[in-house]
């Protein structure tokens, strides 16, 4: 473009007659000649059309005055820059015009005896298509992100189906056919009772398995601005016994992050859990500690919760750790069943749980609560 | 039947061992059953058994998902193990898994000689003995 347009100027310049840059008037892109204090010398129509306005009420006046404000806008800057130096510039800029319309331009910029020339071609359709392409681009690949999510929750349920319902299943199918032929009473009678440890254990998995998938179905789950302090105080009301015949010291800190936007019901959940989970495995050898701390850590609102307990072997135990609890055997305290309602909770509000543990030290559970948004609100 | 010593049972279910060496037991077919809650017990029983051929067992029933150190571990460590073991022993995976991967993943396997699925009935365990009897792997 701005070559085109110094073959123009040259040729301008070997025919100098007065009306010397009526040769633009019919030229598809825009055209203006500005002088020293921006008073328009010349415009074509399409510039006057892109201005949104005549050349009658341009030629003449101060292009200051007839857009006021210009000469704060990026667009004006350039003008002044090649005004100043005299060197030649390409530039894409915008203009906002008093009705709110913005216009893109492609700009080239010349330097003139009288002034700078200004060549512009409108691309307001092309960058408003650019702007629809990233829009959507953006929303596909929110979309393939949910799809991955959803793809590896099924594949924890598919794993699930096949662990922890069928193991019992095929258990009760053995247990069956011994039953059905033994002839010993005392031990079909202690069959029985297996069997009936199995059912139990089952029917226990099954509701489990329903209460998360729930949890996972669940559109309805309202976020409300609600305060950690508040929740964790409820708690430990909650859990009030097992603290006094513990004897755990609690210490919580909610200065850098009080107010979250969450699940009430979730929340209360989760910290019962996990503060629970804490002082059930206490460690008998000193006085149990348990510290609560909120915090914000690369936009992320998480919690910390840290206990000087019996800890876990992460090694042995790390992955099964928020799995549903997957043996079968005929302990009081199932440990994998709170933790891993826990777990659907926290990632159905878009976070996720870790944890770091030393066997017989203690454990630190760190939850990200969710990611706040980018124009600071929570 | 031909009869074998004993039979190494790796399960973390607890359950599921008590009933599967009750129904071996009552075959009257196995003399001894070693049974684990892991592939690492497992591993450091065969390490600790390696030149004691009478010790070691004649056929190794295995589970695919345990904690500690999973089947899929097992195979690994006992793939190391194997030479310096006096005598190959068949490996059978008995699992709930009815996963199509873990039965192509097992398949690829040397040695494993077949992917049984849960439950393990009488039917089951005397095909596995008559299979063993037959293909003669001691």
């Amino acid at each position: 473009m701005g070559k085109v347009l110094h073959n123009i100027i040259n040729t301008i310049k070997e025919n100098s007659y007065t009306s010397k840059y009526s040769v633009f008037d019919n030229l598809i892109e825009g055209v203006q000649v500005l002088d020293q204090d921006w008073n328009y010398v010349y415009v074509n129509d399409s510039l006057a059309r892109h201005g949104l306005s005549t050349r009658e009420a341009m030629i003449g006046y101060c292009m200051l005055e007839n857009y006021p404000g210009i000469e704060h806008t990026d667009l004006f800057n350039s003008f002044q820059t090649c005004m100043d130096t005299r060197i030649p510039l390409e530039i894409i800029s915008h203009y906002d015009f008093p009705d709110g319309t913005r216009k893109w331009f492609e700009l080239s910029i010349q330097p003139v005896s009288e002034g700078i020339i200004v060549l512009s071609s409108e691309i307001t359709k092309l960058k408003k298509a650019e702007a629809k392409l990233k829009k959507k681009l953006t929303e596909r690949t929110l979309m393939i992100a949910q799809i991955t999510k959803q793809k590896q929750q099924l594949e924890e349920f598919c794993q699930i189906i096949s662990h922890n319902l069928r193991s019992p299943l095929t258990n009760l199918i053995q247990l069956n056919e011994m039953i059905q032929e033994s002839n010993d009473n005392a031990e079909k009678s202690n069959f029985i009772n297996i069997q009936k440890s199995v059912i139990d254990l089952l029917h226990k998995t099954f509701e489990e398995l329903v209460a998360s998938t729930q949890v996972r179905m669940d559109q309805t789950i309202k976020r409300s601005k609600i305060s950690l302090e508040k929740h964790t105080k409820k708690a430990l009301k909650i859990l009030s016994e097992e603290i006094r015949s513990t004897n755990t010291e609690i210490v919580f800190d909610f200065s850098e992050i009080n107010k979250i936007e969450y699940s009430k019901k979730y929340l209360e959940n989760i910290l019962i859990n996990l503060i629970g989970n804490a002082l059930k495995y206490h460690s008998p050898e000193r006085t149990p500690k348990i510290h609560i701390k909120s915090y914000i850590k690369k936009g992320w609102i998480s919690v910390d919760i840290i206990d000087n307990g019996l800890g876990i072997d992460l090694k042995k135990n790390g992955e099964d750790l928020f799995k549903l609890h997957k043996t079968f055997h005929n302990h009081a305290q199932a440990k994998g069943f709170g933790l891993f309602i826990t777990k659907t909770q926290i990632e159905a509000m878009g976070g996720s749980i870790s944890a770091e543990s030393t066997p017989n030290k203690g454990s630190k559970f760190t939850i990200k609560l969710y990611k706040m948004t980018s124009d600071g609100k929570n | 039947m031909e009869k074998i010593n004993t039979i190494c049972l790796i399960d973390d279910d607890m359950i599921f061992r008590y009933l599967t060496q009750t129904i071996i037991t009552k075959t009257h077919l196995v003399k001894d059953i070693d049974a684990f809650s892991n592939g690492l017990d497992a591993i450091n029983f065969l390490k600790a058994v390696s030149v004691n051929d009478g010790k070691l067992p004649d056929i190794i029933l295995l589970d695919l998902f345990m904690p500690i150190m999973d089947g899929w571990g097992f195979l690994k460590e006992y793939e190391k193990l194997q030479p310096k073991l006096s005598k190959k022993i068949p490996i059978y995976i008995v699992t709930s898994s009815i996963d199509p991967a873990d039965i192509q993943k097992s398949k690829a396997i040397n040695l494993v000689i077949d992917f049984i699925v849960k439950p393990m009935t009488k039917e089951t365990f005397l095909q596995i003995m008559h299979s063993h009897t037959t293909n003669k792997f001691h």
